[in-house]
């Protein structure tokens, strides 16, 4: 299947400001469509920089950011919010959830940004495929367990069907055995969407679930000791 | 969507909310009470007189003749014979003329000659006529009319005996209690000095003082009251008087008449005209008000302002997941914003409604304690610019948390750092 790859990284270089050191280096980095990404990265290893590059909030030094087929360093900074609105779902490791609002609300959320026509998925359909009842659609997300909160993240970030998952230790919350069943269910509703998934975590034991692992101090060409926290 | 979630988030803050809301509520509160009294204050200082188009006393200060004529402050420092009186109030553009005599007092309040037609032509506020709660106008040489305010403090009703002190000093120990007077009538308040005074005939004044030589009581030529009415008790001065024209376009003709009057040094003014004049020597103290009333507002504002800023720090969560779904920094930016917008104007709507039912609620007891009337209906057109000004202010202010806001959401990305 010839297809465009997901993303594609070329002699991406990025430091915080001119006077310091740099913290990203990667020459060439291809992801396929519709592949499952595990991303190792301890922490310093640069790999928040890269998610906010490949997210479009951070802007490299130099090199290209292809996403989808678009080059998103020629957009401009509202340009790249409504991409990633209408493109990518993003699973923090925590608090992934506005407080305030409902359950529902809060799935919704995803959708405001987002300008393209993709139907939405059936929101009680999915809240039953990740393993949760449909009654928690009403409460309030500061109700909800930790585990509750980020299966809801999950579906807020499925909801609109975005072709990019971003995933950022979405596990490191968890015990041990949710924290399996809550990998199976995100991939598992990956896969259905064929959206492409990077999982970034520190615990290399979880790439068993993934098509490919990546270590990014292999990726990166910076050494950890340079980093900038 | 933008409405619900800064709607949603303050309410999920409701201590903190509902606290704000109440200062800016209190300050608008403030802010629109100062302006409203002090707008009430200037109209029913204006209206103290009307209808009176001249004043004459003699030749002094305009704002000194006003002040002793009208507020009934301050001494007079000559007096007008009664032969220029006679001869002013006998031409022909003068359609009546009120003779005041003044100088006594009792208990601290101003006693007043002057003659019965001084109630039917004296006018106040909107050209309203003095009416009586009690009595009537006196008839004979003692009877005396109380102001509201005098029957009220001390009590007196009708048929009571009151003894005039001489001078105008609270307490006096020359006391012309030889020749007591007996309250006839009890004014109505009517919120000017007039309530202040004690109305008593020019023949009772002149009567009092026969036998007195330069303000000074000779003992030798003591005399009864009753004997004093058999003398000749036209006056030989009067203090003031006000006058009313036929023709109000003859005023300033009338006015130069009495002003170069080669007989005696008179003056004339113009009530309406002296009574703003005095108004503008209070422009400091209606400034200063005002200012501490908006400073009252900047500092509310400015306390909504500090408890936003502090919360931004502690939002960087909601921040970075409101970012990752796509929201652009402009959209922080304006939540921010919205969130002190909706603040403010609940609090200006819960100011307006405090003001509004503070006004309900006192403008009876002002108007009975002070003779104050304040209008009821205070919503008026300013109440809209003072809210307009004050929500203004608060988005000028909200832009710095809503740009810290916007800021933090650029730089921190993704990953918050804590």
């Amino acid at each position: 299947m010839p297809s465009k790859p997901a993303i594609s990284l070329n002699n991406i270089t990025f430091r915080w400001s001119k006077n310091s050191p740099h913290t990203l280096d990667i020459e060439s980095w291809e992801v396929n469509t519709g592949q499952s990404i595990f991303i190792y990265g301890r922490s310093g290893s640069g790999k928040s920089t890269l998610l906010n590059i490949i997210a479009g909030i951070l802007e490299p030094r130099h090199g290209t950011v292809t996403i989808l087929g678009q080059n998103i360093n020629q957009l401009k900074q509202t340009q790249k919010d409504k991409f990633r609105a209408n493109h990518m779902g993003v699973i923090f490791q925590q608090f992934n959830l506005i407080p305030y609002l409902s359950v529902r609300e809060n799935i919704q959320l995803s959708q405001i940004f987002s300008t393209t026509q993709n139907t939405t998925k059936d929101i009680k359909l999915l809240i039953n495929q990740l393993g949760l009842p449909a009654s928690l659609l009403s409460r309030k997300a500061n109700q909800l367990s930790v585990g509750q909160q980020q299966r809801v993240a999950v579906a807020r970030a499925l909801f609109h069907k975005p072709e990019i998952i971003i995933a950022d230790e979405p596990t490191s919350a968890l015990d041990t055995e949710t924290r399996d069943e809550f990998i199976n269910l995100l991939l598992q509703q990956t896969k259905e969407n064929k959206s492409t998934i990077l999982f970034v975590s520190h615990d290399k034991s979880l790439s068993q679930y993934f098509d490919q692992t990546i270590d990014l101090q292999q990726l990166n060409k910076i050494e950890p000791s340079h980093h900038v926290i | 969507m933008l409405f619900k979630i800064a709607l949603a988030s303050i309410i999920n803050r409701r201590l903190t909310t509902i606290l704000a809301v109440c200062s800016i509520a209190m300050s608008v509160a403030i802010v629109l009470s100062v302006e409203h009294i002090r707008h009430q204050a200037k109209e029913n200082f204006a209206s103290t007189v009307s209808g009176v188009d001249l004043i004459i006393g003699a030749r002094s200060g305009r704002i000194n003749l006003l002040l002793y004529s009208v507020f009934r402050i301050g001494n007079a420092t000559n007096n007008i014979s009664w032969k220029s009186f006679q001869n002013i109030a006998q031409q022909k553009q003068i359609k009546w003329a009120i003779p005041i005599s003044l100088g006594d007092s009792h208990k601290g309040y101003r006693v007043m000659g002057t003659t019965e037609d001084y109630f039917t032509h004296y006018r106040y506020g909107q050209k309203q006529l003095l009416k009586f709660s009690q009595g009537e106008k006196f008839s004979g040489v003692y009877d005396v009319v109380l102001g509201a305010d005098v029957a009220k403090k001390l009590q007196y009703k009708i048929g009571q005996k009151i003894i005039v002190s001489h001078g105008v000093a609270s307490v006096s120990f020359v006391n012309h209690d030889d020749k007591p007077f007996t309250v006839v009538g009890i004014l109505e308040a009517t919120g000017t000095p007039v309530d202040r005074t004690v109305h008593t005939t020019l023949a009772g004044i002149e009567a009092i003082h026969v036998g007195w030589i330069n303000g000074v009581q000779t003992p030798a030529s003591s005399i009864s009251a009753r004997d004093a009415l058999k003398q000749d008790l036209t006056p030989k001065n009067i203090t003031a008087a006000y006058i009313g024209l036929k023709n109000r376009i003859t005023t300033f003709r009338v006015q130069r008449a009495i002003n170069e009057n080669k007989q005696e040094p008179l003056m004339a003014i113009l009530p309406g005209v002296v009574i703003s004049e005095l108004w503008q020597t209070m422009d400091v103290v209606e400034k200063v008000l005002s200012l501490i009333a908006g400073l009252v507002a900047v500092t509310s504002l400015l306390g909504i302002i500090t408890m936003m800023l502090s919360t931004i720090k502690q939002r960087g969560r909601e921040i970075a997941v409101l970012r990752a779904i796509g929201a652009p920094a402009r959209f922080i930016f304006g939540l921010i914003q919205l969130e002190v917008i909706v603040i403010v104007l609940t609090g200006l709507i819960v100011g307006v409604g405090l003001f509004w039912g503070g006004i309900v609620i006192s403008e009876p007891i002002i108007s009975s304690l002070y003779g104050f009337s304040l209008t009821t209906n205070p919503l008026t057109w300013s109440t809209g610019q003072y809210s307009l000004i004050m929500l203004t202010v608060a988005m000028l202010f909200a832009c710095l948390p809503a740009t810290m806001a916007y800021r933090q959401s650029l730089k921190q990305g993704l990953t918050v750092k804590e």
